[in-house]
């Protein structure tokens, strides 16, 4: 039998799968249309340039050395914060997710102001031969400063779903805190802190607004898709822009790949 | 060997008080308490991952109340056993010598020594997620051993493994103990420690009620005390009568029966009979059980998945039987039945 209430609950069902279809249009529509719309000679002659081939590698290999460089300092943090059981706790945690709600652009004001040489920090920098502004440096300090709050956060959940007791085992057969830290907690967390730091590197190279507030030179890539656009336009902008999402999309794939063999592990 | 002087520790509304305690070299010490007494949190300040807010650990005449976990020559077997899942069963046993300085055939040579006590070797490749429960535990009974501790700490060891497997591990630890290693074995479960303890503390609300496991053979308040503390059934008083008969003393009302003397029996002391090995039927059975009472049934108490007969058969007896059983029998009270047990299920303190 037809049944009629079925009908009209189902049928406002469907409007989820309505509404939700639009929602996931809207986040893969852009992409679809620039591969759609691309000119594969365009495409071809612009990977043959060799400003846009720098300008990635220079982009990858900055975003990869702040990354594991940031992370030396990151999975500790991310560690202490699990163990923690102050109070203090859920304040340090805000303050670690602090770049990720700022505008990134402020972001980079932010840090510009910091590391200029008007301000003591940028002077002693400046003093031992560090300077920041139109630098490496400065794109790799600006690139980990908006991305490392993922690295910590995801380190911090892999740390957290350690059992206690794996730890206090170790303890108990003769390592130390830091020999527990080395052999339990970090292969352990293991899959978070790649997941993170995977996440951290990616984020790194997408780095636009904190960036260009730092180093308008040497040009990351986003920097150069930006310039490509104010001097030449949309034409000249989306090959380079085609290029590197597709760079951008690989990363995410071995990400959620990465993700999907781990939880199948698990 | 282990000397606890008036531990204290206080946790929300909980606190160990005063606590007081010796464990002598190669003694099985079995500390009992309800759920939340506070046995748990004894083992972690031993242990050294509590730190006592006052009194002192004593162990081999030292004050180890400030030395870190590592620094103690103390193994502890805790109750989820914390196996590391990324390490196989070699390297798990391994662990506890990496960071002692032994040369590297020494230390394979431990390995492979604690692997076939606890009978683990062919175990060796596998990982923990591929054991069984009884596995688990033989491996984390190697991984303690291994470092070769003076003292070994059991939290609950015999809560998630059957009965086969529990036999296994008595003689395991039975072994270890003759080697001169002190065992503090701590559980909820009186059954389960009661013919492996050399003595048997009670803890409760933090308090250590008693430590008198000597006094035990004398005293019969005591047993009482241990009998009404657990809920303990069958638990009675074992005397010789003469040359082939015993008496069986009710130490709740001081009735008594005479039952011919068991094999094992050796001198005066005290009986359990769980109430689980206690066979209920509506005739005499002729099976292999020595023993046949007659009794009547004084009252039924239904639980979850079993039925708890009190019956008197000249001392107040209690035997746990399934549901099914029960409406076989069709059981009331008043009813005349037989209870029959095994010498093998008299359990001698």
């Amino acid at each position: 039998m037809w049944n009629l209430k079925k009908v009209k609950k189902d049928f406002k069902y469907l409007i989820n799968y309505l509404l939700g279809s639009l929602a996931l249009l809207f986040i893969v529509a852009p992409i679809i249309n620039m591969y759609f719309a691309a000119d594969l000679d365009k495409i071809f002659s612009t990977a043959r340039d060799s400003e846009v081939r720098n300008s990635i590698f220079f982009t990858l290999l900055i975003s990869f050395l702040s990354t594991i460089v940031f992370a030396l300092f990151s999975i500790p943090l991310a560690y202490l914060i699990s163990k923690s059981k102050s109070w203090l706790k859920t304040i340090l945690l805000g303050l670690v997710n602090i770049p990720i709600v700022i505008p990134h652009s402020a972001a980079g004001i932010a840090l510009l102001g910091l590391v200029s040489r008007e301000n003591p920090v940028g002077k002693f920098a400046s003093s031992i031969g560090l300077n920041f502004v139109d630098s490496p440096l400065g794109i790799a300090i600006a690139m980990a400063y908006v991305s490392v709050p993922f690295l910590i956060i995801s380190a911090y959940t892999g740390f957290k779903e350690i059992p206690e007791d794996l730890e206090l085992a170790s303890r108990n057969l003769g390592a130390t805190r830091w020999q527990t830290f080395l052999n339990i907690s970090i292969p352990l967390s293991g899959r978070s802190i790649l997941a993170g730091i995977i996440l951290m590197f990616s984020r790194g190279i997408s780095e636009f607004g904190a960036v260009i507030m730092l180093a308008y030179f040497p040009t990351v890539t986003p920097v150069l898709i930006y310039k490509k656009f104010t001097t030449h336009g949309l034409e000249f902008a989306q090959p380079i822009a085609l290029i590197f999402i597709t760079i951008c999309l690989l990363i995410f794939v071995v990400y959620y790949l990465f993700g999907i063999i781990g939880k199948n592990k698990s | 060997m282990l000397d606890l002087n008036n531990i204290s520790y206080k946790i929300g509304n909980f606190s160990l008080k005063n606590v007081n305690l010796k464990i002598k070299n190669s003694e099985y010490h079995v500390l009992i308490g309800p759920s939340g007494s506070g046995k748990t949190l004894l083992l972690n300040i031993i242990a050294g991952f509590i730190k006592p807010s006052s009194g002192n650990v004593i162990f081999n005449n030292i004050d180890i109340t400030k030395l870190p976990p590592e620094k103690r020559n103390i193994s502890y077997l805790l109750q989820n056993l914390a196996l590391f899942p990324h390490l196989n069963v070699y390297q798990n046993v391994y662990y506890s010598l990496k960071f002692i300085k032994l040369s590297s055939k020494e230390k394979e040579n431990l390995v492979r020594k604690y692997m076939q006590i606890t009978n683990i070797e062919h175990l060796e490749k596998r990982y923990p997620l591929n054991l069984s429960g009884g596995e688990k535990q033989r491996v984390a009974l190697a991984r303690c051993l291994a470092k070769q501790p003076s003292l070994l700490l059991l939290d609950e060891p015999f809560s998630a493994i059957d009965t086969l497997l529990k036999t296994d591990l008595k003689s395991i630890l039975k072994k270890i103990k003759d080697t001169g290693v002190g065992i503090l074995h701590v559980t909820h479960d009186p059954a389960e420690a009661i013919n492996l303890a050399d003595k048997i503390s009670v803890i409760e609300n933090g308090n250590i009620v008693s430590s008198k496991f000597e006094e035990i053979n004398q005293d019969v308040p005591l047993s009482n005390f241990m009998a009404k503390f657990f809920g303990f059934k069958n638990f009675y008083q074992c005397k010789y009568n003469d040359e082939n008969t015993v008496e069986i003393v009710d130490s709740e009302n001081y009735n008594r029966i005479v039952i011919e003397k068991p094999t094992n029996f050796n001198h005066d002391c005290f009986v359990y009979i769980p109430p689980e090995n206690i066979i209920v039927s509506e005739t005499k059975l002729l099976s292999s059980a020595r023993y046949n009472l007659t009794a009547t049934v004084i009252s039924v108490t239904e639980d979850f998945d079993s039925v708890i007969l009190e019956c008197d058969a000249g001392i107040s007896i209690s035997a746990k039987i399934s549901k099914n059983s029960y409406i076989d029998l069709n059981i009331s009270p008043g009813k005349k039945v037989w209870m029959s047990f095994k010498v093998s299920n008299l359990n001698f303190i």
